[in-house]
């Protein structure tokens, strides 16, 4: 035995300590561990309750009815209010204004989609800005393609015909 | 004295899990009456479907999703190509910083492409995602309806996903440094509404459908019409079809 | 042709996939573990296959192994974007991960090495133990457990478990190695990686990192211990070194030549990879004077060696340990670096990776890890005798 017993106490401790190891690795396991698959099942409920951004377009008509059923009406209805707009909860909060709606008017922002590239589908109205400039004799500008184009309701006027979208919201509304 | 304390603790603490347990079990099937949230896991399948036709590149869904989603900057959660075709072997591919953020320009050398297009791209949520199958911790899991997601408490930020993804669609987010990546906006469509990039695109390229709604549009163009995925080859069953996909996109 | 796009992109890669993401440390830690693995087979070359002319670096290689074992995850701490999380990987590990399996493979691995050095040094344990006073007798006699046995019965026992663990030890040693190439191999979205001769390569070129550094560390304690070079031993490792040279230089090479010759869509991104980026440490360092090199001088040493003076053969095979040390280094570099340097898109590059020197996962950090087991190692062989010589003197 005397002989033995270093191999006995060695054989112990391992024994001990792997049991110890195994035990005490439970207590780390998150409770709702693998309650679906190998995943922590609170996670789900975590990710499920991250804040909404992008309201719809169904938000902005309570305080922009005009705007919004003179831009329904127009060429410009697949894009949502908020893709040009900034996304509700930067001006609202409480359902009152809480800062100055964020509007682009710039050329670049129109031409991000309008700007004539081989890339673009043949059916889709786009232009080569600079030919489309010359074509109307107008010089580029900041926001020059609001002379002829208002956004709510691409169709192109004369130039000086085009009104602010909330002018001419309402004189569509009564004209 | 001390025993029967020990025991009721014990089995109070035993309880304690059970009822846990069952409770997130029970709320995740639409059970949660303190909120009236009826929304059941079990009844939804979610797909995506992407019309290579009708894209534009106006990059509107790449912007709503950094806002939606708080993307960090140099990195992106979805983005969109471009891809000029100028004979039968040269194609040039190419995506503006920040997955195209700021919109497109036009490309000097893609003028005479006898094709050229864009292709919306993002976490294809496949299948048999190699990124959960080789995530060490268990951070990486795909829910019943079929949406692939990253725990963010559980993730010790390894890497190992984001070099088993074939598309490229994960990244280590630099502040918080877990993995992190498209998740179809799970808060919204768990809500009833659709992820932010298709709610942004005007053109209707970008769909997003239910394959256990009988009347879901998605759902009848996937049984009806030849659709592509990305990287077929290596059968990781992406949820994310293309309509019109050419040969040259990977 | 193709335009360049920021972050020093050449070609179109994926806008996630521009940064390198497992670098200098994740070099390192199988260069590590591999030298953990080498080491250890030679050992047990000794212990398991009673090879007596490794008798000089029996003890010797396997505290080498647990020194650089010690220090195997520092690379990957230092890599990991929640290092406070690692114990996850233990706690809650996904069987299917390749990775899951460190825990495994390293406890058990660790776990025998310590066992079997117990039982090797056991008889010095108590030596000591019982010739000093204090904090050391302490702490030696902890190590001993309390036991003072060294009768013949109790050494033949030690003997024999001695055996069994070595024999346990090399399957381990070699799963804890293999599983890194793995990782690797099994990867199906970079095509660099995958291939089932990955685990395979890795573990050999693992035996000829771990030799080539016993070789290369016997050289200089020897001298520094005033103990005279064996011969036999020395020639002994070159042999076995040199055979697993070259089963290693065929599989890195067959890789290559199957990839080229399929023409899949891999050998698109390849080709480029390995002709314009990785030309100096891809033809230079790991074929040219890490392996074609090694293989002649190497061959030298074991074709000629009855016409080589001692000095000939040692100085030899010392050049040819260094030169195999780089070569492996640079296969690891090869693998890993290489493998992230084209973009998933397969139609991009990025250009360099270059680790900074201060950086957290740069140069300085990977030469303290690379430090430390030598250190370790100097604090070990100061109170147990690892030189078979010194400890027939000591029992004296």
């Amino acid at each position: 035995m005397n002989d033995t017993k270093h191999i006995w106490r060695l054989f112990l401790l391992v024994f001990f300590g792997i049991v110890v190891f195994m035990v005490g690795r439970l207590f780390f396991v998150p409770k709702t561990f693998g309650l679906f698959g190998h995943y922590r099942a609170a996670n789900v409920l975590e990710q499920r309750s991250f804040p909404v951004v992008f309201q719809g377009p169904g938000s902005c008509e309570p305080c922009h009815a005009d705007e919004f059923q003179f831009w329904k009406g127009s060429a410009h209805k697949s894009i949502m209010c908020e893709d040009c707009h900034a996304p509700y909860g930067t001006h609202v909060k409480n359902d009152d204004k809480s800062a100055d709606m964020e509007i682009n008017r710039s050329f670049e922002w129109c031409m991000r989609c309008h700007q004539k590239l081989t890339a673009r589908p043949d059916s889709f109205p786009q232009v080569d800005a600079m030919e489309h400039l010359a074509k109307y004799k107008t010089e580029l500008g900041d926001t020059v393609c609001l002379v002829c184009h208002s956004p709510h309701d691409p169709t192109p006027k004369n130039p000086g015909e085009v009104k602010a979208p909330a002018t001419a919201a309402k004189e569509q509304k009564s004209p | 004295m001390k025993r029967r304390d020990f025991v009721k603790t014990g089995l109070g603490g035993v309880l304690t899990i059970l009822i846990g347990k069952a409770g997130i079990a029970h709320a995740l099937v639409g059970g949660d009456a303190k909120t009236g949230d009826t929304y059941d896991w079990e009844q939804h399948e979610y797909a995506y479907l992407i019309d290579i036709s009708k894209c534009i590149g106006c990059t509107m869904c790449v912007r709503a999703c950094k806002r939606e989603n708080n993307v960090p900057d140099n990195f992106v959660r979805t983005w969109v190509e471009r891809y000029h075709v100028l004979d039968f072997d040269q194609t040039i591919v190419d995506c503006p910083p920040n997955g195209g953020l700021n919109g497109y320009k036009p490309l000097v050398e893609g003028n005479g492409a006898s094709k050229a297009f864009f292709v919306p791209k993002m976490c294809n949520h496949c299948k048999k995602s190699p990124c959960e199958q080789v995530c060490p911790v268990g951070a990486a899991y795909h829910t019943k309806e079929g949406v692939v997601l990253v725990d963010p408490k559980r993730c010790i930020g390894c890497g190992y996903c984001v070099q088993a993804c074939p598309y490229g669609c994960r990244f280590l987010h630099p502040v918080d440094h877990v993995a992190s990546k498209c998740t179809w906006c799970y808060h919204r469509i768990t809500k009833g509404l659709k992820p932010a990039c298709v709610l942004a695109c005007p053109r209707g390229a970008r769909l997003f459908g239910d394959l256990k709604d009988p009347n879901d549009p998605v759902r009848k163009t996937l049984l009806e019409t030849p659709v592509q995925v990305l990287r077929p080859d290596l059968l990781t069953e992406p949820q994310c079809f293309y309509l019109h996909l050419d040969k040259e996109v990977r | 042709m193709f335009p360049e796009i920021g972050h020093e992109i050449l070609g179109y890669a994926f806008p996630n996939d521009v940064h390198i993401l497992w670098g200098l440390m994740i070099v390192l830690y199988p260069f590590i573990t591999g030298l953990v693995a080498g080491s250890f087979v030679v050992s047990a070359l000794y212990h398991v296959f009673d090879k007596q002319e490794f008798k000089p670096v029996g003890r010797f290689s396997l505290v080498l192994s647990f020194c650089f074992l010690c220090f195997a995850t520092l690379p990957l701490l230092n890599h990991l974007g929640h290092p406070e999380r690692a114990l996850n990987i233990v706690v809650t590990p996904n069987l299917q991960s390749a990775m899951a399996g460190f825990g495994f493979f390293y406890s058990t691995y660790f776990l025998i090495v310590i066992l079997e050095m117990w039982f090797v040094f056991r008889p010095d344990i108590i030596r000591i133990a019982s010739e000093s006073t204090g904090l050391k007798r302490f702490f030696f006699a902890l190590l001993a457990l309390g036991t003072y046995s060294t009768s013949q019965k109790a050494l033949e026992y030690d003997r024999k478990i001695t055996k069994v663990l070595a024999i346990l030890g090399i399957p381990s040693a070699c799963i804890l190695h293999g599983y890194v190439g793995f990782l690797f191999g099994a990867l199906k979205s970079n095509p660099w990686w995958s291939t089932p001769l990955m685990p395979v390569i890795f573990l050999f070129s693992a035996m000829v990192s771990g030799i080539a550094l016993t070789i290369v560390l016997y050289m200089i304690t020897m001298p520094l211990k005033k103990m005279k070079i064996s011969r036999e031993c020395v020639a002994g490792l070159c042999r076995w070194l040199w055979m697993f040279l070259i089963l290693t230089f065929t599989l890195e090479c067959l890789e290559i030549i199957t990839l080229a010759y399929e023409r899949a869509e891999a050998w698109l991104v390849i080709k480029p990879l390995l002709v314009s980026h990785l030309t100096f440490s891809y033809f230079v360092l790991q074929i040219g004077i890490g392996a074609v090199l090694p293989i002649i001088l190497l061959g030298l040493v074991v074709g000629l060696n009855k016409q080589m003076t001692d000095n000939l053969q040692n100085t030899i095979a010392t050049i040819s340990a260094l030169l195999l040390i780089v070569q492996v280094m640079a296969m690891r570099w090869n693998v890993i670096i290489g493998g992230q340097l084209f973009s998933k898109s397969l139609r991009g590059f990025r250009l360099e990776y270059q680790p900074g020197f201060f950086e957290k996962e740069g140069i300085l950090p990977a030469l303290a890890i690379l430090i430390l087991p030598f250190i370790l190692f100097a604090v070990i062989q100061k109170y147990l005798p690892l030189f078979s010589g010194e400890a027939d003197k000591q029992r004296e």
